[in-house]
């Protein structure tokens, strides 16, 4: 989107179901920024952090102290 | 580091070079022969000639490549994070140092401006590379603790196992690395399937990390995606299916991986809309819009696709544009003032055209580009703007290309149907943006 009143964008961003939305500025990637589809664009996230955990699990190993 | 810069006409000796030699599909650590005769052919989208072919997979290549890639998998996800590290940041020197020819690969193949690559989107993919290698070493999960009594939990991160990457024709590299360098740097191993027509530079991307990964870490096989993508999301050895590519194709491979109980990502189509108010320092809006619509032939699905202007300021939005496409030189990829190179394919192209054929008679468009002619021998160019400029309400399917929709509120309510058969969720009803305050939108 494009507007000079900081105010509107914080509101209108806030409104939109979106993964990714531009102020000012559009198609700005970088590999620590995540990139996720909303809705009918997808399941799940690319790049970032978030990214790697697509790849991974989380194994809950639980020992018991007592014995 | 790098050689010298290739010429155009040296640029597609050495694509068709590489192309001629690659032969079948790599598998655990070379290059093996399909168990399919079937060959899929590539072309030059610039040119339209034949660059080369690929093996038309079969499920038994598929086979051989994710039962190499499971037999890998345990000793490289007990190699520690900085040793799969390491490997993974020489992957990215190798590439740096064979740049002229990766450049020479995407922009011969996938039809890609040179100074697109060069300048943006293969320091990116080095940059991507590197970011993986290094940031694969800082996962974390929940502390471990005593959350219960006499009980001590430990949470581990650990690799899926066996990744299949999917990748579409827009950014064939990009996609790849953005799929099988985060899968390699948490310990998994990975399968990856190239778009039918942009195979080549992942093909080298592999050739160039098979020398440094062990065998079966990684693996490519091309194919069709309804043989080969669909054998790979079917698969039950493989963990998780990583697609990005159409709504339709994500469906199927959604509901593979639902049958399998496996886990699927997936980044599908978008149309995505620009929103302009009137207080926009619009200069500036008018210079990120174009580029943005523009960039790679518009076949990009965060393109800026669908333009809501406050009224205000709707003629001056589209006779900038207007004005701002003619600056985009349409042309062959490989000449270096290209700006807007040929659409991917030719089926790309007919989609492109069906798509502009079938928009409502109210429709505005800009088309990029085209009030350049292009040089003779373009093969798959996109459309000139000789089509009639047209205002629309609808919010139309879009096919990846270098135009733009527009939609001014010719009344007091904005209507924005919620594209049918399209990626992103637009609000379902939207009051025009007026200067007095925001828009009253409503979400889902």
């Amino acid at each position: 989107m494009f507007t000079s009143n900081v105010g509107r964008a914080t509101r209108v961003q806030n409104a939109l179901n979106f993964g990714t939305v531009w102020v000012n500025n559009h198609l700005v990637f970088g590999p620590d920024l995540p990139v996720s589809g909303f809705g009918l664009s997808g399941i799940g996230t690319e790049n970032a952090l978030a990214g790697f955990i697509e790849f991974t699990r989380v194994k809950h190993v639980m020992i018991d102290s007592r014995v | 580091m790098n050689t010298t810069p290739m010429t155009a006409t040296e640029q597609r000796a050495y694509a068709r070079v590489f192309a001629v030699q690659i032969a079948g599909n790599f598998i655990d650590g070379c290059w093996r022969a399909s168990a399919s005769a079937d060959t899929i052919e590539v072309f030059d989208p610039s040119t339209g000639e034949r660059l080369g072919e690929v093996a038309s997979s079969s499920a038994k290549d598929v086979d051989a490549a994710v039962t190499s890639a499971r037999a890998a998998q345990k000793a490289w996800a007990a190699a520690t994070p900085a040793e799969r590290s390491q490997a993974l940041f020489k992957i990215a020197d190798s590439v740096e140092a064979h740049f002229e020819q990766m450049l020479a690969m995407e922009a011969v193949d996938a039809g890609k401006p040179v100074s697109a690559v060069r300048d943006d989107e293969l320091p990116g993919c080095l940059d991507a590379m590197r970011y993986f290698a290094g940031a694969g070493r800082t996962l974390s999960a929940q502390a471990g603790g005593d959350y219960l009594g006499g009980i001590t939990s430990v949470m581990r991160r650990e690799p899926l196992g066996v990744v299949a990457g999917i990748t579409p024709w827009n950014y064939p590299l990009l996609q790849a690395v953005a799929k099988i360098f985060p899968a390699l740097a948490v310990g998994n191993t990975v399968v990856i399937k190239p778009a039918e027509t942009t195979p080549y530079s992942t093909a080298l991307l592999v050739q160039l990390a098979g020398a440094i990964l062990p065998p079966g870490v990684l693996n490519l096989v091309f194919g069709a995606g309804a043989v080969v993508g669909a054998a790979l999301s079917h698969h039950p050895d493989v963990d998780v299916v990583s697609f990005t590519g159409s709504i339709d194709t994500g469906r199927k491979v959604g509901m593979a991986a639902a049958d399998g109980v496996k886990k699927a990502v997936m980044e599908l189509g978008g149309n995505s809309p620009v929103l302009v108010f009137a207080d926009a320092d619009l200069s500036s809006a008018l210079d990120v819009i174009a580029a943005g619509g523009l960039y790679n032939a518009g076949q990009e699905c965060m393109s800026a696709t669908r333009l809501i202007v406050e009224r205000a300021i709707f003629d001056d939005v589209v006779d900038g544009l207007k004005e701002r496409c003619q600056r985009y030189l349409v042309g062959d990829a490989l000449d270096p003032k290209t700006m807007v190179g040929p659409l991917n394919s030719r089926a790309q192209l007919l989609r492109v055209v069906a798509k502009l054929d079938n928009l409502p008679a109210s429709a505005t468009v800009v088309l990029g580009g085209g009030l350049t002619p292009p040089p003779a021998g373009i093969s798959f160019r996109p459309p000139s703007s000789s089509t009639s400029i047209r205002t629309t309400r609808s919010s139309p399917k879009r096919s990846s290309g270098p135009y733009s929709v527009f939609n001014a509120s010719p009344t007091k309510t904005m209507r924005l149907s919620r594209p049918t058969e399209h990626a992103t969720d637009w609000p379902h009803q939207c009051s025009p943006p007026t200067s007095a305050g925001p828009p009253a939108c409503r979400t889902r």
